[in-house]
Protein backbone atom coordinates (compact mmCIF):
# COMPACT_ATOMS: atom_id res chain seq x y z
CA UNK A 1 0.00 0.00 0.00
CA UNK A 2 1.10 3.30 -1.20
CA UNK A 3 0.23 6.31 1.17
CA UNK A 4 0.68 9.67 -0.37
CA UNK A 5 -0.11 12.77 1.49
CA UNK A 6 1.27 16.13 -0.40
CA UNK A 7 1.68 19.53 -0.55
CA UNK A 8 3.86 21.63 -3.03
CA UNK A 9 3.89 25.17 -4.26
CA UNK A 10 4.04 24.80 -8.24
CA UNK A 11 4.01 28.33 -10.60
CA UNK A 12 0.81 28.20 -11.08
CA UNK A 13 -1.33 26.66 -8.46
CA UNK A 14 -0.50 24.54 -5.27
CA UNK A 15 -1.03 20.90 -5.65
CA UNK A 16 -2.00 19.81 -2.50
CA UNK A 17 -3.15 15.21 -2.94
CA UNK A 18 -3.38 13.05 -0.44
CA UNK A 19 -4.54 9.44 -1.70
CA UNK A 20 -3.71 5.57 -1.11
CA UNK A 21 -2.69 2.98 -3.65
CA UNK A 22 -3.07 -0.76 -2.60
CA UNK A 23 -1.88 -3.55 -5.09
CA UNK A 24 -3.24 -3.06 -8.27
CA UNK A 25 -4.02 -0.44 -10.99
CA UNK A 26 -4.68 2.70 -9.36
CA UNK A 27 -5.34 5.93 -11.51
CA UNK A 28 -4.36 9.77 -11.57
CA UNK A 29 -7.09 10.10 -13.65
CA UNK A 30 -7.65 14.55 -14.57
CA UNK A 31 -7.04 17.18 -17.42
CA UNK A 32 -3.51 18.44 -18.36
CA UNK A 33 -1.56 20.61 -15.93
CA UNK A 34 -3.92 18.93 -13.15
CA UNK A 35 -0.85 17.98 -11.30
CA UNK A 36 -0.73 14.43 -11.99
CA UNK A 37 2.83 13.77 -13.16
CA UNK A 38 4.17 16.33 -10.67
CA UNK A 39 2.11 13.73 -8.08
CA UNK A 40 4.19 10.87 -9.61
CA UNK A 41 7.61 12.87 -9.75
CA UNK A 42 6.59 13.29 -6.24
CA UNK A 43 6.20 9.97 -5.47
CA UNK A 44 9.68 8.84 -7.05
CA UNK A 45 11.77 11.60 -5.89
CA UNK A 46 12.41 13.72 -8.84
CA UNK A 47 10.31 16.36 -7.07
CA UNK A 48 10.51 17.69 -3.28
CA UNK A 49 7.19 18.01 -2.01
CA UNK A 50 6.97 21.46 0.46
CA UNK A 51 5.22 19.49 2.89
CA UNK A 52 3.47 15.87 3.61
CA UNK A 53 4.78 12.72 3.40
CA UNK A 54 5.00 9.58 1.03
CA UNK A 55 5.33 5.89 2.56
CA UNK A 56 5.25 2.52 0.93
CA UNK A 57 4.19 -0.18 3.31
CA UNK A 58 6.42 0.50 6.01
CA UNK A 59 9.08 2.19 4.03
CA UNK A 60 9.08 5.92 4.50
CA UNK A 61 10.09 8.02 1.33
CA UNK A 62 9.55 11.19 2.23
CA UNK A 63 8.12 12.80 5.45
CA UNK A 64 8.46 16.49 5.92
CA UNK A 65 8.01 16.25 9.98
CA UNK A 66 10.97 14.34 10.43
CA UNK A 67 13.29 14.78 7.69
CA UNK A 68 13.09 12.16 5.91
CA UNK A 69 13.71 12.78 1.73
CA UNK A 70 14.91 9.16 0.80
CA UNK A 71 17.17 9.79 -3.02
CA UNK A 72 15.50 8.57 -5.92
CA UNK A 73 17.94 5.52 -6.48
CA UNK A 74 17.04 3.88 -3.59
CA UNK A 75 13.12 4.03 -3.27
CA UNK A 76 13.31 1.32 -5.81
CA UNK A 77 10.15 3.01 -8.28
CA UNK A 78 10.17 1.67 -11.53
CA UNK A 79 9.18 4.67 -13.52
CA UNK A 80 7.93 4.70 -17.32
CA UNK A 81 8.15 8.16 -18.06
CA UNK A 82 5.77 9.86 -21.29
CA UNK A 83 7.63 8.96 -24.39
CA UNK A 84 9.32 6.18 -22.85
CA UNK A 85 12.97 7.91 -23.25
CA UNK A 86 14.90 4.99 -24.05
CA UNK A 87 18.58 5.75 -23.40
CA UNK A 88 19.32 6.67 -27.45
CA UNK A 89 23.11 5.80 -27.18
CA UNK A 90 22.11 2.23 -25.99
CA UNK A 91 20.53 -0.88 -27.78
CA UNK A 92 18.19 -2.43 -26.67
CA UNK A 93 20.03 -4.90 -24.49
CA UNK A 94 21.88 -1.90 -22.48
CA UNK A 95 19.05 0.20 -22.34
CA UNK A 96 17.30 -2.87 -20.23
CA UNK A 97 20.20 -3.76 -18.02
CA UNK A 98 20.81 0.07 -17.40
CA UNK A 99 19.71 -0.68 -13.88
CA UNK A 100 21.63 -3.92 -13.16
CA UNK A 101 24.32 -3.65 -11.23
CA UNK A 102 26.94 -5.89 -9.18
CA UNK A 103 25.66 -9.09 -11.05
CA UNK A 104 28.34 -10.56 -13.62
CA UNK A 105 28.25 -10.55 -17.50
CA UNK A 106 26.55 -14.12 -17.72
CA UNK A 107 24.28 -12.89 -14.70
CA UNK A 108 23.13 -10.02 -16.65
CA UNK A 109 22.16 -11.44 -19.76
CA UNK A 110 19.89 -14.23 -17.95
CA UNK A 111 17.97 -11.25 -16.01
CA UNK A 112 17.59 -8.88 -19.49
CA UNK A 113 16.79 -12.09 -21.54
CA UNK A 114 13.82 -12.94 -19.42
CA UNK A 115 12.83 -9.49 -19.15
CA UNK A 116 12.94 -9.03 -23.06
CA UNK A 117 11.01 -12.20 -23.51
CA UNK A 118 8.53 -11.46 -20.82
CA UNK A 119 7.26 -8.13 -22.55
CA UNK A 120 7.35 -10.01 -26.58
CA UNK A 121 10.51 -8.54 -27.37
CA UNK A 122 13.40 -11.05 -27.38
CA UNK A 123 14.93 -11.13 -30.75
CA UNK A 124 15.31 -7.02 -30.55
CA UNK A 125 18.37 -7.65 -28.15
CA UNK A 126 20.77 -5.78 -30.71
CA UNK A 127 18.27 -3.07 -31.98
CA UNK A 128 18.73 1.32 -31.53
CA UNK A 129 15.39 2.60 -29.84
CA UNK A 130 15.03 4.70 -33.35
CA UNK A 131 14.53 1.37 -34.99
CA UNK A 132 11.66 0.37 -32.99
CA UNK A 133 8.01 1.51 -32.96
CA UNK A 134 6.28 3.54 -30.04
CA UNK A 135 4.91 0.06 -28.65
CA UNK A 136 7.90 -1.65 -29.05
CA UNK A 137 9.80 1.47 -27.06
CA UNK A 138 7.13 1.32 -24.25
CA UNK A 139 7.55 -2.16 -24.03
CA UNK A 140 11.55 -2.18 -23.79
CA UNK A 141 10.98 0.93 -21.11
CA UNK A 142 8.79 -1.02 -19.10
CA UNK A 143 11.48 -4.23 -19.13
CA UNK A 144 13.81 -1.81 -18.14
CA UNK A 145 12.23 -0.93 -15.49
CA UNK A 146 10.66 -4.20 -14.15
CA UNK A 147 14.71 -5.94 -14.28
CA UNK A 148 15.28 -3.33 -11.18
CA UNK A 149 12.70 -5.67 -9.29
CA UNK A 150 10.56 -2.17 -8.35
CA UNK A 151 8.28 -2.48 -5.25
CA UNK A 152 6.42 0.17 -6.90
CA UNK A 153 5.12 1.05 -10.70
CA UNK A 154 4.69 4.51 -12.26
CA UNK A 155 3.14 4.91 -15.89
CA UNK A 156 2.61 8.19 -16.89
CA UNK A 157 0.44 8.19 -20.10
CA UNK A 158 1.60 5.20 -20.52
CA UNK A 159 -0.24 4.59 -23.61
CA UNK A 160 -1.60 8.00 -25.20
CA UNK A 161 1.20 8.55 -28.13
CA UNK A 162 0.19 5.03 -29.53
CA UNK A 163 -1.91 3.92 -32.27
CA UNK A 164 -5.36 1.95 -31.23
CA UNK A 165 -4.87 -1.68 -31.78
CA UNK A 166 -1.08 -1.64 -30.35
CA UNK A 167 -3.03 0.61 -27.10
CA UNK A 168 -5.46 -2.28 -26.90
CA UNK A 169 -2.92 -4.42 -26.96
CA UNK A 170 -0.68 -3.08 -24.23
CA UNK A 171 -3.40 -2.23 -22.26
CA UNK A 172 -4.21 -5.61 -22.17
CA UNK A 173 -0.74 -7.14 -21.52
CA UNK A 174 -0.48 -4.13 -18.51
CA UNK A 175 -3.26 -5.97 -17.00
CA UNK A 176 -1.97 -9.61 -17.31
CA UNK A 177 0.95 -8.36 -16.03
CA UNK A 178 -0.11 -6.72 -12.67
CA UNK A 179 -1.89 -9.97 -11.97
CA UNK A 180 1.66 -11.86 -11.76
CA UNK A 181 3.65 -8.80 -10.54
CA UNK A 182 1.51 -8.15 -7.33
CA UNK A 183 2.08 -4.57 -6.45
CA UNK A 184 0.67 -1.11 -6.61
CA UNK A 185 0.43 0.03 -10.10
CA UNK A 186 -0.39 3.85 -10.66
CA UNK A 187 -0.85 5.55 -13.45
CA UNK A 188 -1.56 8.61 -15.39
CA UNK A 189 -4.09 9.50 -17.82
CA UNK A 190 -6.65 12.14 -18.86
CA UNK A 191 -8.60 9.28 -20.54
CA UNK A 192 -11.91 8.20 -18.17
CA UNK A 193 -12.46 4.79 -20.72
CA UNK A 194 -8.64 3.92 -20.16
CA UNK A 195 -9.08 4.53 -16.34
CA UNK A 196 -12.45 3.04 -16.14
CA UNK A 197 -11.01 -0.49 -18.22
CA UNK A 198 -7.24 -0.53 -16.06
CA UNK A 199 -7.79 0.76 -13.08
CA UNK A 200 -9.27 -1.00 -9.99
CA UNK A 201 -9.42 2.47 -8.24
CA UNK A 202 -9.53 5.73 -10.02
CA UNK A 203 -8.13 9.13 -8.19
CA UNK A 204 -9.77 12.02 -10.08
CA UNK A 205 -7.45 15.13 -9.65
CA UNK A 206 -8.15 18.87 -10.33
CA UNK A 207 -6.48 21.95 -10.12
CA UNK A 208 -3.92 20.40 -7.96
CA UNK A 209 -6.37 18.75 -5.50
CA UNK A 210 -8.28 15.11 -5.73
CA UNK A 211 -11.90 15.59 -5.84
CA UNK A 212 -13.02 11.96 -5.94
CA UNK A 213 -11.14 8.59 -5.35
CA UNK A 214 -13.19 5.35 -6.11
CA UNK A 215 -14.13 2.35 -8.09
CA UNK A 216 -14.48 2.99 -11.44
CA UNK A 217 -17.87 2.85 -11.80
CA UNK A 218 -18.65 5.01 -8.67
CA UNK A 219 -16.63 7.54 -10.02
CA UNK A 220 -18.63 7.49 -13.55
CA UNK A 221 -22.27 6.92 -11.78
CA UNK A 222 -21.45 9.00 -8.52
CA UNK A 223 -19.18 11.31 -9.64
CA UNK A 224 -18.58 13.95 -6.68
CA UNK A 225 -18.92 17.15 -8.41
CA UNK A 226 -20.01 18.44 -11.67
CA UNK A 227 -16.20 18.44 -13.21
CA UNK A 228 -15.86 14.72 -12.49
CA UNK A 229 -19.38 14.02 -14.02
CA UNK A 230 -17.89 15.89 -17.22
CA UNK A 231 -14.67 14.47 -17.02
CA UNK A 232 -17.05 11.37 -17.00
CA UNK A 233 -18.54 12.28 -20.19
CA UNK A 234 -22.10 13.98 -18.47
CA UNK A 235 -22.87 16.91 -20.12
CA UNK A 236 -26.76 16.96 -18.64
CA UNK A 237 -26.56 19.66 -15.82
CA UNK A 238 -29.44 21.49 -14.35
CA UNK A 239 -30.10 23.48 -10.64
CA UNK A 240 -33.37 22.89 -9.01
CA UNK A 241 -35.08 22.15 -5.73
CA UNK A 242 -36.25 19.39 -3.67
CA UNK A 243 -39.76 20.05 -3.19
CA UNK A 244 -41.15 17.14 -2.27
CA UNK A 245 -41.04 13.18 -1.23
CA UNK A 246 -43.27 10.41 -2.40
CA UNK A 247 -43.35 6.56 -2.05
CA UNK A 248 -40.62 5.73 -4.52
CA UNK A 249 -37.89 9.15 -3.77
CA UNK A 250 -38.78 12.67 -4.23
CA UNK A 251 -39.91 15.37 -6.74
CA UNK A 252 -37.30 18.25 -7.79
CA UNK A 253 -38.50 20.95 -9.39
CA UNK A 254 -36.19 22.28 -12.23
CA UNK A 255 -37.36 25.58 -13.74
CA UNK A 256 -40.97 24.88 -14.42
CA UNK A 257 -40.89 20.95 -14.58
CA UNK A 258 -41.27 19.20 -11.69
CA UNK A 259 -38.63 15.62 -12.19
CA UNK A 260 -39.27 12.38 -10.59
CA UNK A 261 -35.55 12.51 -8.39
CA UNK A 262 -34.54 9.09 -6.70
CA UNK A 263 -34.48 9.18 -2.99
CA UNK A 264 -32.59 11.31 -0.87
CA UNK A 265 -31.74 12.41 2.56
CA UNK A 266 -31.75 15.70 1.67
CA UNK A 267 -34.57 18.61 3.34
CA UNK A 268 -37.08 19.82 1.40
CA UNK A 269 -36.52 23.38 0.44
CA UNK A 270 -32.92 22.18 -0.52
CA UNK A 271 -31.25 23.71 -3.78
CA UNK A 272 -29.82 20.84 -5.30
CA UNK A 273 -27.71 20.04 -8.44
CA UNK A 274 -28.45 17.80 -10.98
CA UNK A 275 -26.86 14.96 -13.13
CA UNK A 276 -28.08 12.44 -15.73
CA UNK A 277 -26.10 10.62 -18.13
CA UNK A 278 -26.52 10.91 -21.89
CA UNK A 279 -26.99 7.05 -22.15
CA UNK A 280 -29.35 6.70 -19.56
CA UNK A 281 -31.72 8.80 -21.23
CA UNK A 282 -33.94 6.41 -24.12
CA UNK A 283 -36.16 7.00 -26.89
CA UNK A 284 -39.36 5.99 -26.21
CA UNK A 285 -40.57 3.36 -29.62
CA UNK A 286 -43.95 4.78 -30.91
CA UNK A 287 -45.23 1.20 -31.42
CA UNK A 288 -45.68 0.10 -27.88
CA UNK A 289 -47.62 1.57 -25.25
CA UNK A 290 -46.09 3.82 -22.55
CA UNK A 291 -46.81 2.16 -19.30
CA UNK A 292 -46.17 3.89 -16.05
CA UNK A 293 -43.27 5.62 -16.32
CA UNK A 294 -41.96 9.13 -14.85
CA UNK A 295 -40.14 11.62 -16.57
CA UNK A 296 -41.40 11.62 -19.97
CA UNK A 297 -40.93 14.29 -22.17
CA UNK A 298 -42.01 15.51 -25.57
CA UNK A 299 -39.76 17.29 -28.10
CA UNK A 300 -37.35 17.16 -31.25
CA UNK A 301 -34.10 15.78 -32.22
CA UNK A 302 -32.41 19.44 -33.59
CA UNK A 303 -29.01 18.35 -33.95
CA UNK A 304 -26.63 15.41 -33.78
CA UNK A 305 -23.29 13.63 -34.77
CA UNK A 306 -21.64 10.12 -34.41
CA UNK A 307 -18.04 8.76 -33.93
CA UNK A 308 -19.52 5.61 -36.10
CA UNK A 309 -20.50 3.67 -33.05
CA UNK A 310 -22.91 6.19 -31.35
CA UNK A 311 -25.33 8.75 -31.98
CA UNK A 312 -25.19 11.83 -29.49
CA UNK A 313 -28.84 13.64 -29.83
CA UNK A 314 -29.03 17.05 -28.89
CA UNK A 315 -32.78 17.19 -27.51
CA UNK A 316 -35.12 20.21 -27.17
CA UNK A 317 -38.16 19.94 -25.21
CA UNK A 318 -41.46 21.08 -27.07
CA UNK A 319 -42.90 24.22 -25.40
CA UNK A 320 -42.52 27.08 -22.95
CA UNK A 321 -41.45 24.79 -19.66
CA UNK A 322 -37.75 23.83 -20.30
CA UNK A 323 -34.95 22.28 -18.22
CA UNK A 324 -32.46 24.17 -20.07
CA UNK A 325 -32.25 27.69 -21.76
CA UNK A 326 -30.20 27.26 -24.44
CA UNK A 327 -30.60 25.32 -28.26
CA UNK A 328 -31.54 21.75 -26.69
CA UNK A 329 -32.12 20.39 -22.92
CA UNK A 330 -31.03 17.34 -23.29
CA UNK A 331 -27.87 15.35 -24.79
CA UNK A 332 -29.02 11.72 -25.63
CA UNK A 333 -26.56 9.06 -26.66
CA UNK A 334 -27.34 6.00 -28.78
CA UNK A 335 -25.88 3.03 -30.14
CA UNK A 336 -25.54 3.20 -33.82
CA UNK A 337 -27.77 -0.10 -34.12
CA UNK A 338 -31.07 1.63 -32.00
CA UNK A 339 -30.44 5.17 -33.82
CA UNK A 340 -31.20 2.82 -37.24
CA UNK A 341 -33.99 0.54 -35.98
CA UNK A 342 -35.79 3.81 -34.81
CA UNK A 343 -35.03 5.66 -38.36
CA UNK A 344 -34.07 8.68 -35.94
CA UNK A 345 -32.42 9.38 -39.09
CA UNK A 346 -35.81 10.01 -40.76
CA UNK A 347 -37.99 10.92 -37.71
CA UNK A 348 -37.19 14.06 -35.26
CA UNK A 349 -39.97 13.95 -33.00
CA UNK A 350 -39.56 11.63 -29.95
CA UNK A 351 -40.86 11.18 -26.56
CA UNK A 352 -37.86 10.51 -23.85
CA UNK A 353 -38.01 9.35 -20.60
CA UNK A 354 -34.77 8.75 -17.88
CA UNK A 355 -35.47 6.68 -14.73
CA UNK A 356 -35.85 8.08 -11.23
CA UNK A 357 -32.80 6.64 -10.12
CA UNK A 358 -30.66 7.62 -13.17
CA UNK A 359 -30.77 11.33 -11.50
CA UNK A 360 -27.51 11.93 -10.04
CA UNK A 361 -27.83 14.39 -7.07
CA UNK A 362 -24.51 15.73 -6.41
CA UNK A 363 -23.20 16.02 -2.68
CA UNK A 364 -26.30 13.79 -1.97
CA UNK A 365 -24.45 10.29 -2.52
CA UNK B 1 67.88 29.82 -45.58
CA UNK B 2 66.30 26.37 -44.18
CA UNK B 3 62.80 26.80 -42.52
CA UNK B 4 62.99 26.14 -38.60
CA UNK B 5 60.48 23.76 -38.09
CA UNK B 6 60.93 24.33 -33.85
CA UNK B 7 57.74 26.52 -34.08
CA UNK B 8 55.09 24.51 -35.69
CA UNK B 9 56.32 21.48 -33.31
CA UNK B 10 56.16 24.04 -30.14
CA UNK B 11 52.90 25.63 -31.46
CA UNK B 12 51.48 21.88 -31.69
CA UNK B 13 52.55 21.05 -28.47
CA UNK B 14 51.18 24.42 -26.61
CA UNK B 15 48.09 23.79 -28.61
CA UNK B 16 47.31 19.92 -27.42
CA UNK B 17 48.53 20.90 -23.79
CA UNK B 18 46.37 23.87 -24.00
CA UNK B 19 43.70 21.82 -25.28
CA UNK B 20 43.81 18.75 -22.72
CA UNK B 21 44.12 21.81 -19.49
CA UNK B 22 41.14 23.23 -21.08
CA UNK B 23 39.05 20.12 -21.31
CA UNK B 24 39.75 19.45 -17.91
CA UNK B 25 38.30 22.62 -16.38
CA UNK B 26 35.84 23.17 -18.98
CA UNK B 27 33.54 20.03 -19.27
CA UNK B 28 32.89 19.90 -15.46
CA UNK B 29 32.34 23.78 -15.35
CA UNK B 30 30.28 23.43 -18.83
CA UNK B 31 28.23 20.66 -16.74
CA UNK B 32 27.55 23.21 -13.72
CA UNK B 33 26.45 25.84 -15.67
CA UNK B 34 23.85 23.61 -17.78
CA UNK B 35 22.78 21.46 -15.03
CA UNK B 36 23.09 23.07 -11.61
CA UNK B 37 21.77 26.58 -10.31
CA UNK B 38 23.76 28.26 -7.79
CA UNK B 39 24.53 31.76 -6.81
CA UNK B 40 26.84 33.61 -9.34
CA UNK B 41 26.17 31.20 -11.85
CA UNK B 42 26.00 34.27 -14.96
CA UNK B 43 28.31 36.02 -13.11
CA UNK B 44 30.81 33.46 -13.40
CA UNK B 45 29.19 32.48 -17.00
CA UNK B 46 30.03 35.88 -17.74
CA UNK B 47 33.83 35.94 -16.51
CA UNK B 48 34.85 32.58 -18.26
CA UNK B 49 33.65 33.93 -21.65
CA UNK B 50 35.35 37.14 -21.22
CA UNK B 51 38.38 35.72 -23.26
CA UNK B 52 36.40 35.82 -25.95
CA UNK B 53 35.95 40.07 -25.90
CA UNK B 54 38.60 41.11 -24.67
CA UNK B 55 41.57 42.13 -26.81
CA UNK B 56 44.23 39.55 -26.21
CA UNK B 57 47.33 41.87 -25.44
CA UNK B 58 44.91 42.72 -21.96
CA UNK B 59 44.29 38.86 -21.95
CA UNK B 60 47.41 38.49 -21.65
CA UNK B 61 48.38 41.51 -19.25
CA UNK B 62 45.64 40.16 -17.33
CA UNK B 63 47.72 36.50 -17.02
CA UNK B 64 51.26 38.37 -16.48
CA UNK B 65 50.11 40.78 -13.19
CA UNK B 66 48.16 37.44 -12.08
CA UNK B 67 51.09 34.97 -12.87
CA UNK B 68 54.26 37.04 -13.22
CA UNK B 69 57.38 36.87 -10.86
CA UNK B 70 55.61 40.52 -9.20
CA UNK B 71 52.49 38.53 -8.06
CA UNK B 72 52.38 36.35 -4.89
CA UNK B 73 51.08 33.51 -7.37
CA UNK B 74 53.82 34.05 -9.50
CA UNK B 75 56.48 33.70 -7.42
CA UNK B 76 54.79 30.53 -5.44
CA UNK B 77 55.41 29.19 -9.05
CA UNK B 78 58.98 30.25 -9.45
CA UNK B 79 59.92 29.04 -6.39
CA UNK B 80 58.85 25.33 -7.11
CA UNK B 81 60.89 25.84 -10.56
CA UNK B 82 56.88 26.06 -12.38
CA UNK B 83 57.60 29.72 -14.00
CA UNK B 84 55.23 30.35 -16.45
CA UNK B 85 56.20 34.00 -17.57
CA UNK B 86 59.06 33.52 -20.82
CA UNK B 87 58.42 29.89 -20.84
CA UNK B 88 56.76 27.62 -23.06
CA UNK B 89 54.12 26.83 -20.07
CA UNK B 90 53.22 30.07 -19.98
CA UNK B 91 52.55 29.69 -23.61
CA UNK B 92 50.05 27.36 -22.81
CA UNK B 93 48.26 28.71 -19.89
CA UNK B 94 47.80 31.70 -22.16
CA UNK B 95 46.16 29.59 -25.25
CA UNK B 96 44.15 27.80 -22.84
CA UNK B 97 42.62 30.79 -21.19
CA UNK B 98 42.26 32.37 -24.71
CA UNK B 99 40.45 29.20 -26.19
CA UNK B 100 38.43 28.07 -23.07
CA UNK B 101 35.11 29.89 -24.07
CA UNK B 102 34.81 28.15 -26.97
CA UNK B 103 34.98 24.91 -24.89
CA UNK B 104 33.06 25.72 -22.65
CA UNK B 105 30.16 27.30 -24.57
CA UNK B 106 30.41 24.01 -27.20
CA UNK B 107 30.36 21.57 -24.24
CA UNK B 108 27.48 23.89 -22.14
CA UNK B 109 25.16 23.50 -25.22
CA UNK B 110 25.97 19.90 -25.84
CA UNK B 111 25.06 18.98 -21.72
CA UNK B 112 21.82 21.25 -22.57
CA UNK B 113 20.89 19.23 -25.58
CA UNK B 114 20.86 16.15 -23.32
CA UNK B 115 17.05 15.41 -22.12
CA UNK B 116 16.87 15.58 -18.60
CA UNK B 117 14.54 13.39 -18.23
CA UNK B 118 16.71 10.72 -19.45
CA UNK B 119 18.73 10.94 -16.13
CA UNK B 120 15.79 11.33 -14.24
CA UNK B 121 14.83 7.93 -15.73
CA UNK B 122 18.43 6.94 -14.83
CA UNK B 123 17.74 7.61 -11.05
CA UNK B 124 14.51 5.67 -11.04
CA UNK B 125 16.49 2.67 -12.17
CA UNK B 126 18.81 3.16 -9.06
CA UNK B 127 22.03 4.83 -10.42
CA UNK B 128 24.29 7.20 -8.86
CA UNK B 129 24.36 10.81 -10.00
CA UNK B 130 28.46 10.03 -10.64
CA UNK B 131 26.72 6.82 -12.86
CA UNK B 132 24.72 9.12 -14.54
CA UNK B 133 26.94 11.48 -15.37
CA UNK B 134 29.49 9.11 -17.35
CA UNK B 135 27.14 6.72 -18.72
CA UNK B 136 24.17 8.97 -19.87
CA UNK B 137 24.91 12.87 -20.18
CA UNK B 138 28.74 12.18 -20.55
CA UNK B 139 27.96 9.95 -24.19
CA UNK B 140 25.57 12.04 -25.10
CA UNK B 141 27.35 15.13 -25.27
CA UNK B 142 30.60 13.56 -26.28
CA UNK B 143 30.57 14.88 -29.88
CA UNK B 144 29.88 18.43 -28.60
CA UNK B 145 33.19 18.03 -26.38
CA UNK B 146 35.18 16.31 -29.49
CA UNK B 147 33.88 19.97 -31.69
CA UNK B 148 35.08 22.55 -28.67
CA UNK B 149 38.05 20.24 -28.64
CA UNK B 150 38.83 20.57 -31.46
CA UNK B 151 37.77 24.54 -32.10
CA UNK B 152 39.86 24.83 -28.83
CA UNK B 153 42.89 23.20 -30.45
CA UNK B 154 42.36 25.50 -33.89
CA UNK B 155 41.89 28.72 -31.44
CA UNK B 156 44.92 27.88 -29.36
CA UNK B 157 47.13 26.81 -32.56
CA UNK B 158 47.28 30.41 -33.41
CA UNK B 159 46.87 32.58 -30.51
CA UNK B 160 49.50 35.39 -30.77
CA UNK B 161 49.03 38.62 -28.36
CA UNK B 162 48.57 37.01 -25.07
CA UNK B 163 50.83 34.15 -25.95
CA UNK B 164 53.43 37.12 -26.42
CA UNK B 165 52.54 39.02 -23.24
CA UNK B 166 53.20 36.17 -21.13
CA UNK B 167 56.06 33.80 -22.87
CA UNK B 168 57.80 36.66 -25.31
CA UNK B 169 58.83 35.49 -28.69
CA UNK B 170 62.14 33.81 -27.98
CA UNK B 171 63.30 31.94 -30.29
CA UNK B 172 63.98 27.93 -29.94
CA UNK B 173 62.35 28.38 -26.14
CA UNK B 174 58.82 30.11 -26.74
CA UNK B 175 58.52 31.01 -30.44
CA UNK B 176 55.37 29.86 -32.09
CA UNK B 177 54.03 29.55 -35.34
CA UNK B 178 52.60 33.13 -34.96
CA UNK B 179 55.08 34.73 -34.03
CA UNK B 180 57.41 32.64 -36.65
CA UNK B 181 55.74 33.77 -39.35
CA UNK B 182 55.04 37.44 -37.74
CA UNK B 183 59.06 37.58 -37.79
CA UNK B 184 59.38 35.96 -40.95
CA UNK B 185 57.36 38.64 -42.43
CA UNK B 186 59.32 41.42 -40.76
CA UNK B 187 62.64 39.69 -41.94
CA UNK B 188 60.99 39.99 -46.04
CA UNK B 189 61.57 36.24 -45.86
CA UNK B 190 58.31 36.11 -47.88
CA UNK B 191 58.71 32.33 -49.26
CA UNK B 192 59.14 31.50 -45.92
CA UNK B 193 56.41 32.74 -44.73
CA UNK B 194 54.28 31.83 -47.33
CA UNK B 195 55.00 27.84 -47.07
CA UNK B 196 54.44 28.33 -42.86
CA UNK B 197 51.23 29.97 -44.09
CA UNK B 198 50.55 27.28 -45.98
CA UNK B 199 50.99 24.33 -43.25
CA UNK B 200 49.07 26.47 -40.73
CA UNK B 201 45.95 26.83 -42.81
CA UNK B 202 45.94 23.26 -43.78
CA UNK B 203 46.17 22.13 -40.32
CA UNK B 204 43.56 24.93 -39.28
CA UNK B 205 41.46 23.98 -42.05
CA UNK B 206 41.31 20.02 -41.69
CA UNK B 207 40.39 20.94 -38.00
CA UNK B 208 37.68 22.93 -38.94
CA UNK B 209 36.21 20.23 -41.14
CA UNK B 210 36.67 17.42 -38.14
CA UNK B 211 34.56 20.22 -36.15
CA UNK B 212 32.26 20.99 -38.40
CA UNK B 213 31.61 16.65 -39.07
CA UNK B 214 30.90 16.53 -35.64
CA UNK B 215 28.79 19.10 -34.59
CA UNK B 216 26.62 18.32 -37.36
CA UNK B 217 26.56 15.11 -36.24
CA UNK B 218 25.08 16.12 -32.92
CA UNK B 219 22.51 17.84 -34.91
CA UNK B 220 20.91 14.94 -36.54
Amino acid sequence: MLDVSIRKQLESFELDVAFSAPLGITSLLGPSGAGKSMTLACIAGLETPDSGRIALGDTVFFDHDSGINVATRHRRVGFVMQDYLLFPHLDVRHNVAFGLKGLSRAEREVIVDEALARVGLGEFLDRSPSDLSGGQQQRVALARALVTNPSLLLLDEPFSALDGPTRAVLRRDLLDLQRTLGLPVIFVTHDLAEAYLLADQIVVIEDGRVIQIGPPGTVVYRPATRSVARLTGNNNFFEGELVAREAEGTLIRVGELTLAGPPMALPEGMPVELGIRPERIMLLRKDLPVGNRANIFRGRVVNEMTDGFNYTLFFRLNGEKRLASGGYDLEITLPAHVYERLHVDKDKDWSVTFRRNDIHVFGAT
Amino acid sequence: MALDWHPLLLSLRVASVATVLVMLFAVPLAWLLARRSFFGKELLGAIASLPLVLPPTVLGYYLLVTLGNQSPLGRWLQEHGWSLVFTWRGAVIAAAIGALPLMLETARAGFESVDIRLEKVARTLGRSDFAIFWRVTLPLAWRSIVAGAALTFARALGDFGATLMVAGNIPGRTQTMSMYIYDLVQANRQAEANRMVLVITSVAVLLLIVARRLSRRILN
